[in-house]
């Protein structure tokens, strides 16, 4: 009776192993590569349609004969199937390139620091913590405690970074934590997740002084003081602030600029962000005009 | 190798629907756990080594690619997978709520273990919220995902047992 169980105990491991080795390798097959790979497939197919029409269009001339023209017609028709079906393809590729240009609008806004584009692959199984994957990893120059935004502001940082993809945690998760400052009275305050408010995609501003003129709708950056978030980010807007009875400080409620329900895409700051801090200055600025007006 | 094969597909459907689909189809933000409804019904119908082996990759996978550490889901869920496998040999696989109900108390065992683990132990008392917010919604909704795919499951089983018999028989001759 033992010799079986032991049997399948050592398959059982095999068979982790192999599961782990799988894994550590995932990350092409994954859903995040899809769209690459579509317009990896449609180029090529194009080019050699396009090749077959003109070839068509060339024999059409020297050829007028009737049982020609019904196989060309069967032909055409198979290519118009084709085609359409390529230009369906095609028409999801253009609805991502408009997403993808009104992020790249929207990223002029902060324009100063390097960013490159990444796709949000893969969300936390659990309900518990609020981290994803993005599809791009050490391969691509991605390196942990690097900033991620998206179209409307800050979304967190990198905490693992694996060969083709790295998991990233947002700043409404309950281990996240940043220091900011209020944009209008560049007070400074933390932004810390909780669970709680996570659940409807908000977060906590803590640590705000006692006499801090605080209103609704009150924009917070991230401060100059933070080492991983480099100064001058959208986080998000006062949504409602807490009196504490002690009277020392008062917490607020924000909404992050960013929506985390439909997260889809995100930029990624890339290059060192303590060496950006000098010439962070303007993009400060920058953001402070356009939040002014 | 056939059945590791197997296994492994079926690992990875189970993922890559648990961090895809079911991250879409939250209802109220909390997702169903695909994952636990997978182990616990795959250990009650094979046994607490085929539990071993989709919950210890499964856990290994949440940890490797969400968890700030790795290491408490992979143990979170291979010990799912080995004590939910001990049901294997005590319940009729005929009975219906049976599994259900040991996939809803797989559940909250498992909440309860990563709020432990996470929350309380950095000083976050709130257990009632969470209990009422995320524990009880989540093994409601595992439950109901359970109950969907308890049919399918056995179904498969029962077609994997046929399988190997006539294999096993068609040796004998």
């Amino acid at each position: 009776m033992k010799e079986p169980k032991k049997v399948k105990n050592i398959i059982l491991i095999l068979g982790g192993l192999a599961l782990i080795m799988t894994f550590l390798t995932w990350g092409n097959g994954s859903a995040g590569l899809i769209g690459k790979v579509i317009s990896f497939v449609v180029t090529p197919v194009q080019k050699i349609s396009s090749q077959v029409s003109a070839g068509l269009n060339r024999s059409w001339e020297g050829m007028k004969d009737v049982q020609t023209l019904e196989a060309e017609n069967e032909q055409l028709k198979k290519e118009i199937d084709t085609l359409r079906y390529e230009k369906k393809l095609l028409e999801q590729e253009k609805n991502e390139l408009d997403r993808l240009r009104e992020l790249y609008q929207l990223d002029k806004r902060h324009a100063d620091y390097p960013k490159t584009g990444a796709r949000v692959i893969g969300k936390n199984p659990g309900n518990w913590y609020e981290t994803f994957i993005i599809d791009k990893g050490a391969k691509h120059g991605m390196k942990v405690d690097m900033v991620v935004t998206a179209g409307g502001g800050l979304v967190g940082k990198i905490i693992q970074v694996r060969e083709l993809d790295s998991t990233v945690i947002s700043l409404i998760d309950e281990l996240s934590g940043i220091s900011s400052k209020i944009l209008r009275t560049s007070d400074l305050c933390t932004v810390s997740g909780s669970k709680k408010l996570a659940q409807e995609g908000l977060a906590l501003i803590e640590q705000i002084a006692e006499d801090t003129h605080l209103i609704i709708g009150d924009e917070i950056i991230t401060s100059h003081l933070g080492k991983i978030y480099p100064p001058g980010i959208l986080i998000g807007k006062v949504k409602d602030i807490n009196i504490n009875p002690n009277k020392l400080s008062k917490t607020a409620i924000l909404e992050p600029a960013v929506d985390f329900k439909h997260l889809e895409e995100v930029l990624v700051i890339i290059g060192d962000t303590t060496a950006v801090e000098t010439p962070a200055e303007p993009a400060t600025e920058a953001s402070d005009a356009s939040a002014s007006k | 190798m056939k059945r590791i094969g197997f296994i492994a597909f079926l690992i990875l459907v189970v993922y890559f629907l648990q961090t895809g689909l079911f991250t879409w189809i939250a209802i109220n933000q909390i997702k169903p756990n695909f994952m636990i409804a997978t182990i616990t019904l795959v250990a009650f119908l094979r046994g607490e080594y085929y539990g071993l082996a989709f919950g210890a990759p499964l856990g290994l996978l949440t940890d490797i690619f969400f968890g700030p550490v790795i290491g408490p889901n992979f143990f979170l869920y291979s010990c799912i997978g080995l004590l939910a496998g001990k049901t294997y040999y005590v319940f009729s696989k005929e009975n219906f709520m049976f599994p259900l109900l040991v996939i809803g108390l797989t559940d909250v065992a498992y909440n309860l273990a990563i709020y432990i683990l996470g929350y309380l132990f950095r000083g976050n008392m709130d257990f009632f919220y969470f209990l009422l917010h995320i524990i009880l919604p989540e093994a409601v909704y595992t439950i109901l995902i359970g109950a969907v795919v308890y049919r399918p499951f056995v179904f498969i089983n029962q077609k994997l047992l046929s399988i190997k018999k006539n294999q096993e028989e068609s040796e004998l001759r």
